[in-house]
């Protein structure tokens, strides 16, 4: 069978979506950072400042718990998972990742990092262990 | 089937950041086509998408004006799928660089062709 060559010259714009919110209940707040897209070599460095912010305002007192929803995030790179093991280790059991899809658990499970981090099925679970 | 008559398809991309994505869904759908679990395609797509990044990043040498193409071929063989990265990245040489430990590292141009990285991954 003959091979085929393709050549692309144009660069798909989708990238990384991330935001930081607040939920509280009384005066307890959590951090919930919810990241969407992909964390690669063109968006780990936005990817960590953001998780530095809520990095920040956990060990400032600002918030109880930072809580990392992955739900939209379709790929992370070594890099991207280097920053959250580093999150993990400045905030420890204040850190948990939520809504994790299967092949960055996979990803996590092949890197040794599953048994290291605090992992909750859905955002609401974390906010609620956090919160209660 | 003969491996001269495997399919294969080749893709060229500059190697730059943005282009990391199209390297990614190129490798993940050869992997569903050739019938990887998602698991497995997961960690296929982790590897070469940390290769084709290490072009990007070192590739350059000491000139960061200089334009790189990465070329992706990916063979669909009777029992494995073979990918191969091919970069026009500087050649490194750990020799060379002892020697001008503090100074600028001048590496000599490869081939384009020279192949970067192979790796075959078998099983359906």
């Amino acid at each position: 069978m003959a091979g085929s060559t393709i050549v692309l010259v144009s660069e798909q714009m989708k990238r990384l979506n991330i935001s930081l919110e607040q939920r509280k209940s009384g005066e307890a707040r959590v951090t919930v950072l919810l990241a969407g897209g992909f964390v690669d070599v063109s968006t780990e460095d936005e990817f960590s400042t953001r998780m530095d912010k809520g990095v920040q305002q956990v060990l400032e007192g600002h918030s109880a718990a930072l809580i990392l929803s992955l739900k939209d995030l379709s790929y992370i790179n070594s890099t991207g998972l280097a920053v959250v093991v580093d999150a993990n280790r400045q905030l420890a059991e204040r850190l948990a990742l939520a809504s994790v899809p299967d092949s960055i658990v996979q990803i996590a499970k092949l890197l040794g990092l599953d048994g290291h981090l605090n992992i909750f099925d859905t955002v609401d679970e974390a906010v609620n262990d956090f919160l209660e | 089937m003969s491996e001269q008559d495997d399919a294969y398809v080749t893709i060229c991309i500059p190697a730059t950041a943005g282009f990391m994505r199209v390297v990614r869904e190129a490798i993940q759908q050869a992997a569903e086509d050739f019938g990887f679990s998602e698991d497995d395609g997961a960690q296929i797509v982790m590897a070469v998408d940390e290769a084709s990044t290490n072009v990007v990043q070192h590739g350059k040498g000491e000139d960061p004006e200089h334009h790189l193409k990465l070329y992706l071929r990916v063979v669909f063989s009777k029992d494995r799928l073979i990918v191969e990265l091919v970069d026009e990245a500087q050649r490194f040489s750990p020799a060379r660089k002892q020697r001008t430990d503090r100074g600028r590292i001048s590496g000599q141009r490869q081939d384009p062709r020279d192949r970067a990285v192979g790796h075959s991954y078998s099983g359906r």
